[in-house]
């Protein structure tokens, strides 16, 4: 890394952080002029300019977000927006601190979209555990409708919006976005059956948008500075700018915005400082415990964009990059990642619910020290058993810790096996 | 409520009649459902859990059965089915913690409480859990009391503060400048009552 001193992170989302304690100081540095001109513009246009923007959705599936907005019928009122905040990808912590230093960035984004589809009554949905950034919503609301930035004819426009705050109660599945749907009209938070999509048959069965935190937080500067300043951002598929969520062992863990499509070596090495204590590198998750299979030190000149981290034959999902040092147990990784697939697992499908309990009693056993050679094979079998017969997408990631790292570090599994117990100690 | 139910043990209070009507003019008319998490929420602020009889007569202000809320309530972590402590300590012990320390966190609060994760302290001052990622793993290893982050914190730190706690102290300003606050407050905090709408 011979130009670390010179990497700068590329600040839009995380521009105003610091700067933008109470609505006075956010619209002192710009917030609500991309709402105020929205509502000048024609409801089509801010679609079309959300579309030539080439924005995706920052949840992890990367959908066109003008597109997404583009299928809500015109003739079927009420419509809903809903922005899902449920965040909690093990690794990932971008949209908790979106929340927390820039409410009004996310308010104003979601407004805005809203005004495209044209939506009376949008809903953020707050992951439970977040009692803070709940309430520097709460508090960010309250001062929006104060200022006539929310509720009846919004700065005199003749547009009236309300916000609701929901809180989630502790269930990862919601961050998918049926399941979340769900749990919003107060039921357990199981994925629906599609299609019917969303954009038809979402919140009380109406045309609903969903998208996620990061997703409504590009919107303003994209309505502010127009598509074509977006798209000097990133690449031709991937533009922007994008939050990455670096943990692990890393000398400087944090989020850092960087145009899309950087360098995982530039994240980790650059602006995160490398390895924890001059150690070297072992593997790096590049999208959270859901991404799979997890890299080894050979993908670090992966570029951090969709399309290149498929190319490299993993999923970009939300881009929280965990680093894992040479001393670091990767059967140990792939037990805890199993036993978060297996309390998240909603239930509903047989394959997901059991398998993922099956795998982790074996995983366990392989660090209590009664592993076998033959559970490698019988735990692959059960994951393949469980991908791509489930319903929604977390019996798939779930699958993921456990392929992935018998593939990759069979070699760590056989050491279990021969010291009859876990090697490491970390 | 059938005759084998009885009378309710402990009714909801008056405040709570309150809040819940206020929770469910939130929603469309027809759609109050969508108020039951929040509900569930400020029965647990009274009770310490969901009760049996708290989702009773939530069931019965939502007209949805007692089977129907319990589906509800007992498919979230967060609402609890037996009493809790003042005090929720939850540790998260995912890779990015567990490779800042986590585990030994948790133990040695094991240790100190006399508990294991999912228990709570004879004198119910303080509840131990074992939590998945609370999503702020630049601040690993991280804990939890009531919700509020503490974050590069280590054992020998987290100790003191539910030991403080357990003394019935307050604990000290976490991660984002506040103090926690104790488990009903934040409880009912979580029903949104407080929000705009």
């Amino acid at each position: 890394m011979s130009e670390t001193a010179t990497l700068q992170e590329t600040k839009v989302l995380t521009a105003r952080y610091g700067s933008v304690d109470s609505i006075d100081g956010a619209i002192a540095n710009g917030s609500y002029k991309a709402l105020r001109k929205a509502l000048g513009m024609s409801t089509d246009e801010v679609i079309e300019t959300i579309k030539a923007s080439g924005l995706r959705g920052r949840g992890g599936a990367g959908f066109p977000t003008g597109t997404k907005w583009g299928f809500i019928p015109k003739d079927v009122r009420p419509s809903y927006l809903v922005c899902n905040a449920d965040e909690g990808e093990p690794g990932t912590f971008k949209d908790r601190e979106l929340m927390e230093r820039d409410p009004h960035q996310l308010i104003e984004g979601m407004a805005i979209g809203a005004y495209a589809i044209g939506c009376n009554e949008m809903y953020i949905y707050v992951r439970g555990e977040f009692a803070y950034a709940a309430r520097v919503l709460e508090r960010a609301a309250a001062e929006a409708y104060e200022k006539g930035w929310l509720g009846k004819d919004i700065q005199g426009s003749g547009f009236d919006l309300d916000f609701v705050i929901q809180r989630g109660a502790g269930a990862y599945i919601c961050g998918e976005e049926t399941a979340l749907l769900e749990s919003l009209e107060g039921r357990r938070g199981q994925p629906r059956l599609r299609p019917p999509f969303p954009a038809t048959h979402g919140l009380y069965a109406k045309p609903t948008v969903v998208n996620n935190v990061e997703t409504f937080a590009c919107v303003p500067h994209i309505i502010n500075n127009g598509p074509d300043w977006f798209r000097g951002y990133g690449t031709e598929k991937s533009p922007g700018t994008k939050i990455f969520c670096v943990s692990g062992d890393v000398e400087r863990p944090g989020n850092y915005e960087v145009n899309f499509s950087t360098p995982a070596r530039d994240l980790i090495e650059g602006f995160a400082g490398g390895v924890k204590g001059g150690k070297k590198l072992k593997a790096f998750t590049p999208g959270g415990a859901s991404s799979t299979p997890f890299f080894g030190p050979d993908k670090l000149d992966t570029n951090m964009d969709w399309e290149s981290v498929m190319a490299a034959g993993s999923l970009l999902g939300t881009g929280a990059m965990i680093v894992f040092a040479e001393d670091a147990c990767m059967v140990r990784a792939a037990l805890r990642y199993t036993q978060f697939y297996a309390h998240e697992s909603c239930g509903k499908c047989t394959p997901c619910r059991e398998g993922t309990y099956w795998i982790e009693r074996s995983l366990r056993r392989f660090e209590e020290g009664g592993g076998r050679e033959e559970d490698l094979a019988i735990m692959v079998d059960v994951a393949g058993n469980i991908g791509g017969r489930s319903f929604c997408a977390l019996g798939d990631f779930a699958t993921a810790p456990v392929t992935s790292t018998v593939n990759l570090w069979r070699d760590e599994y056989m050491a279990h096996i021969k010291n009859k117990g876990c090697p490491f100690g970390r | 409520m059938s005759e084998r139910d009885g009378a309710l043990a402990t009714p909801l209070s008056p405040a709570f009649h309150e809040g819940a009507q206020k929770l469910m003019r939130r929603y469309p008319p027809g759609r109050e459902r969508s108020a039951l998490l929040p509900m569930l929420y400020l029965a647990q602020a009274e009770h310490g859990c969901v009760t049996n009889d708290a989702m009773a007569e939530i069931a019965g202000l939502l007209g949805l059965t007692k089977a129907e809320v319990a589906a509800v309530s007992t498919f979230y972590t967060m609402f609890k089915r037996h009493p809790h402590g003042k005090w929720l300590v939850s540790i998260c012990t995912q890779p990015s913690c567990a490779l800042a320390g986590a585990n030994e966190i948790k133990a040695r609060l094991e240790a100190d409480c006399g508990i294991t994760c999912g228990g709570t302290t004879d004198d119910k001052m303080v509840s131990l859990e074992e939590v998945e990622c609370l999503c702020a793993c630049d601040g690993a290893p991280v804990v939890s009391v009531n919700y509020e982050n503490y974050e590069r914190i280590d054992a020998e730190q987290m100790a003191q503060i539910v030991a403080t706690l357990r003394a019935g102290g307050t604990p000290p300003p976490a991660a984002r400048g506040e103090a926690p606050q104790d488990f009903a407050a934040v409880n009912r905090r979580m029903s949104g009552l407080e929000a705009p709408r």
